[in-house]
């Protein structure tokens, strides 16, 4: 195996899982996901010379999986940003709703994909604002204003079971 | 919200929990947090709004996470990517953490792999000296005479004469376009060159003895080729010591025909035009 090759086994054996979530996370389907995952990492393969720092190879992959993702991306997304300004304080119970991964993913696909890919990113804890903010190629103040506003629309959503529902059918407003 | 502590307005307090929700371990350089920490600590309201949000990423974090795997997804990259999925770095990854550059470096160097790029590299060095040594040996010679030097010293001699004769190698042939009826063959040899001085004689109509020299060298070994392709292709020169001479460069070889008078004694020696002694 050459060197490039044990490289790259290095970094799917380091991202992979990561990617994969991230890939998930953004198209809610295991299909898409593991296509954009192995689309990364051949894109990675190819374009390998042009990854100058091996430290930024992650921040890299993850920005390979977005790109591959806008690019497919047909439909806009059925919540418009404006939509985010609407949301009030999470009312009590605080507790958070009965809620499971598919629940949290169909509330996700409503979100815009410039307010998903950071939260999704922020909730995954393993990237900084200003690893978001340069991932998603937007100054750090706007990926701390989109965050603001997804966190609380996400918060609102969880813990109001009617707006969980809602949320399947009502988010073209 | 606030109304058992008038004391906080709602502005306040929608920028303390701002700023402390942005608030994440590394990240709190730019924000004023000693100020938020204050307005928190007396504000009840803002201190359970803050925790029920950090509770309630907590669980959102977790739920967002939770994605399962496919068990295959590792090898099926590697399939696509044409990696060995039991190879050895691969295997150094996943179970001790990321392999440093320098451990790669060092197993990069004693592989085998490694071992046959630098069988190869020996062998395209061979073959590189190969070829530069054989060219080496069947190169042309480059070219280290001057003719202008040349025909000076043929100038300078006093009895080309006594010049050894030509003993081995190619003798360079009369040339064609003079006359050569008079020329001493074998032509002599100038010491230290590969240039060939014949001599010759003849007498004029009016029987003056006009006597030359006729210099021949290899092309290839001039670094000043005549241009002119036949002898008198261009006027005769005038040189020291009462010379006249023609150059021109014909079959491989260059001639410089050099006799003692001008120009039209220079014409006599044109093809059939002289009489012979």
């Amino acid at each position: 195996m050459d060197h490039r090759a044990r490289k790259l086994s290095e970094l799917v054996a380091q991202h992979y899982e990561l990617l994969y979530r991230y890939a998930y996370r953004l198209t809610g389907s295991e299909a898409d996901a593991d296509d954009l995952t192995q689309q990364a990492f051949l894109t990675a393969q190819v374009k390998w010379d042009q990854l100058r720092d091996e430290n930024c190879a992650r921040s890299w992959l993850f920005t390979i999986v977005r790109n591959a993702y806008l690019k497919q991306l047909r439909l806009p997304s059925c919540l418009p940003s404006s939509a985010l300004d609407q949301v009030a304080e999470p009312p009590s119970p605080d507790e958070l709703c009965d809620v499971d991964g598919e629940q949290l993913q169909n509330l996700l696909n409503d979100l815009p994909e410039e307010y998903r890919s950071p939260l999704i990113l922020f909730y995954f804890e393993d990237f900084s604002y200003k690893e978001i903010a340069e991932h998603m190629g937007v100054p750090l103040g706007t990926v701390m204003s989109r965050l603001s506003r997804a966190k609380a629309w996400l918060r609102a959503r969880l813990t109001t079971p009617e707006l969980i529902s809602a949320s399947d059918s009502k988010m073209d407003a | 919200m606030n109304e058992r502590l008038p004391q906080h307005n709602r502005a306040d307090c929608r920028a303390a929990r701002r700023v402390l929700e942005w608030a994440r371990p590394g990240e709190t350089e730019a924000l004023p947090l000693a100020a938020s920490n204050r307005h928190v600590e007396s504000c009840p309201d803002c201190r359970a709004a803050l925790e029920r949000n950090r509770q309630l990423d907590l669980k959102i974090g977790r739920l967002c996470r939770d994605v399962p795997l496919p068990a295959d997804l590792q090898s099926r990259l590697l399939a696509a990517l044409q990696i060995p999925s039991d190879a050895a770095a691969t295997d150094r990854v996943s179970k001790d953490g990321p392999m440093s550059v320098e451990v790669a470096a060092a197993s990069v160097k004693h592989g085998p792999q490694n071992r046959l790029w630098l069988r190869h590299s020996v062998l395209a060095a061979a073959c590189v000296f190969v070829v530069l040594g054989a060219w080496f040996v069947i190169r042309p010679p480059r070219p280290t005479l001057n003719l202008d030097e040349l025909t000076a010293q043929v100038i300078e001699l006093v009895d080309p004469q006594a010049l050894p004769e030509f003993a081995v190698g190619d003798v360079p042939p009369p040339p064609r376009s003079m006359d050569t009826r008079f020329l001493r063959i074998p032509p002599k040899r100038l010491p230290g060159d590969s240039a060939a001085l014949y001599c010759f004689r003849f007498k004029t109509p009016r029987g003056r003895i006009i006597e030359g020299r006729l210099l021949a060298v290899p092309v290839a070994q001039l670094k000043n080729a005549p241009t002119s392709s036949s002898f008198l292709g261009r006027p005769a020169v005038y040189l020291a010591q009462g010379f006249c001479s023609s150059q021109w460069a014909e079959g491989g070889y260059a001639y410089v025909c050099l006799l003692k008078g001008g120009e039209s004694d220079l014409n006599r020696l044109l093809p059939a035009s002289s009489v012979a002694m």
